[in-house]
């Protein structure tokens, strides 16, 4: 213990007998502040130059492209097949919409059936990507707004629900998986069990998330009637997703474009009016439910029998046909090299990812090789949005607006 | 896993989305407003979203129509495609959705009455003169898209308000989703090269 005179003794020291410096005069125009491209809040490397009249912003202009990988030529020079590895790749928190949307413009091209098998399979897979990603949604948001213990309930989760993709296709995030005309191979041994646990568990995950967040006086301050955009602006700024439905607007690409027999599914598409931060949180917790209820569904009606088409032209023949047959020891030679041919023509393919609407339009030339490959992709339409949803706010809403839009940078770059 | 699956049976649905021929009917009243500037369209036979090939000059005039007469009210995406060695060289490609009116309202169960409709406009443009009219008057979506397409390929929307690059640098030459724009590697230097390599390097000519 130190006697008190030794505190004393730590006293700053007294102040330099210079003269102050004079001040400044005071000068009526905004400050600007580039908020990024590295900093934690902005998920990622995106710059927001914000033009600040005290803590009010006056403007805050994305600055994109610190991630472009041109990943849009690549695909010119790669098979339709190799593009499956390909385009999960622009999207690290939603890698299998972005494989469903790319596999599904491709088979529309080709004009291949796909069995049941694995039009249920890519639905749970679906499923439990939207859960995955809603999780990271959830808890970076709250992290991002300085509740950090969130995000380890939901990254618990989150983890299980990747060790399943692992399972599928050896890979935690980008299992690439779904393949044009089926899937890469069949399900493992005791995947559905271990589905069926981890669909189980949510709810009450879902719950404990719920007592964190919900009634919580401090989300509410920073989240309630923060980062507003009304629908008009959403249907004008082409948002989709979560911002449309909680401005009001039913409109989700399962129920209105119906794509891998979303049609048959019994479930709801959760709709807020008040177009702000909370109302999305509440948007999106009811999709995790909703989520889980598709899943489950999806799960109790899994066939059994082929996870391919049959179509030699477009899936490799089995293993074993390679010993005694020549004609798929040369259908399995042609697939490799050259890949399989669409007919010249083109497709457009939106689904409904955990952002919003992926769309994929993918063009042929009737070579083995997509002559053009487009991606439309959420997050990058919905970030001209954000200078909307924040002006007139407070610096620190600026930071609830980049989290509610949740851009993926890689999705917005390409 | 086995390698049977393969060999059995198909009975899923096609991947057909079933709403595409409600939009036809659009396509025959823009044929009628536009008359000889609709140059082809295509009902797409339930497969496709029907497709309209519109002279540029009245790129404007159909989206109005499109959005205010007929409810497209969303602009899902806006792009090019470059087909070299053909003339019109590029042609830009619109996707257009009508949410039904029931959606709007909040409910989004499908109604075969007022289903969602999907359309597709492409307008040609020449290879010398890449230009056509911004939708960004319409649509204000269409400001990033436009940027983004006249970053990659070089085309020019007319009366855009912000038009320059949004992906790349602004210092970067050519417009990479050209089908003649080089892929090339960015060549690596090492000692015994540097001065050789450097001199090739776009800081070299400042």
């Amino acid at each position: 213990m130190r006697a008190v005179d030794d505190l004393e003794l730590i006293q700053p020291p007294p102040a330099p007998s210079r003269p102050l410096p004079p001040t400044e005069p005071v000068v009526d125009e905004p400050m600007v502040l580039n908020i990024g491209p590295h900093h934690p809040s902005t998920h990622g490397v995106l710059r927001v130059v914000a033009q600040l009249d005290g803590e009010r912003i006056v403007s805050a202009t994305p600055d994109i492209g610190y991630l472009h990988t041109g990943i849009e030529k690549t695909f010119e020079g790669k098979t339709y097949v190799k593009g499956t590895t390909l385009a999960p790749r622009m999207s690290y928190l939603s890698p299998i919409h972005n494989n469903l949307a790319y596999v599904l413009a491709v088979e529309k091209l080709l004009d291949v059936e796909v069995p049941e098998r694995a039009t249920v399979v890519r639905v749970i897979l679906a499923e439990l990507d939207r859960m995955a990603s809603h999780l990271v949604y959830l808890g970076i948001h709250a992290l991002d707004l300085g509740a950090s213990s969130l995000m380890l309930y939901t990254f618990r989760e989150r983890e299980s629900i990747l060790d399943l993709m692992e399972m599928t296709g050896g890979a935690r995030m980008f299992p690439s998986y779904i393949r044009p005309g089926g899937l890469a191979m069949d399900l493992p041994e005791g995947f559905e069990a271990a589905v069926g646990e981890i669909l189980d568990r949510m709810p009450s995950a879902i719950d404990e998330y719920e007592t964190l967040l919900t009634k919580n006086p401090f989300w509410r301050e920073r989240t309630m009637g923060v980062a507003r955009l009304s629908a008009e602006d959403a249907i004008a700024f082409g948002a989709t997703g979560w911002l449309l439905r909680a401005a009001g607007i039913a409109y989700d690409l399962r129920k209105a474009v119906p794509y891998c027999g979303y049609e048959s599914y019994d479930f709801e598409v959760p709709v807020r009016h008040e177009a702000d931060a909370y109302a999305r949180y509440l948007v999106r917790v009811a999709e995790i439910r909703e989520a889980v209820k598709i899943a489950r569904q999806a799960l109790s009606r899994l066939p059994g029998g082929a996870w391919m088409t049959s179509d030699r032209k477009v899936a490799p023949p089995p293993k074993q046909e390679l010993a005694d047959s020549m004609e798929a020891v040369i259908h399995h030679f042609k697939l490799w090299t050259e890949g399989f041919k669409p007919a010249p023509g083109e497709a457009y393919v939106g689904v409904e990812a955990p952002r919003g609407e992926l769309g994929m339009y993918v063009v042929s030339d009737g070579s083995g090789r997509p002559w053009r490959v487009h991606m439309r992709s959420p997050s990058f339409t919905q970030l001209q949005a954000l200078e909307t949803m924040v002006k007139g706010g407070l610096l620190a809403d600026l930071v609830t607006g980049v989290a509610n839009l949740d851009p993926v940078l890689g999705e917005v770059d390409r | 896993m086995s390698e049977h699956g393969i060999l059995e049976g198909l009975s899923g649905p096609p991947p057909t989305p079933a709403v595409s021929r409600a939009a036809t009917a659009d396509l025959s009243a823009l044929a009628e407003r536009l008359g000889e500037r609709l140059l082809a369209s295509d009902d797409g036979a339930g497969r496709r979203e029907p497709t309209g090939l519109v002279d540029r000059a009245a790129i404007v005039e159909a989206a109005r129509f499109l959005k205010e007469a007929r409810g497209y009210q969303f602009l899902r995406s806006v792009t090019a495609v470059d087909y070299l060695g053909s003339e019109p060289r590029f042609q830009v490609v619109y996707h257009f959705t009508a949410i039904p009116a029931a959606a709007l309202a909040g409910d989004a169960r499908a109604s075969a009455a007022d289903p969602t409709r999907l359309l597709c406009l492409k307008a040609p443009l020449p290879a010398e003169d890449p230009v056509i009219d911004t939708l960004t008057g319409l649509y204000p979506t269409a400001n990033w898209h436009e940027r983004e397409t006249y970053d990659l390929f070089g085309i020019e929307f007319a009366g855009h308000p912000d038009l320059r690059r949004i992906l790349l640098p602004n210092d970067y030459e050519g417009f990479p989703l050209r089908k003649d724009h080089p892929q090339k590697y960015e060549e690596i230097a090492f000692s015994f090269n540097q001065d050789e390599v450097y001199a090739s390097k776009p800081f070299a000519k400042e």
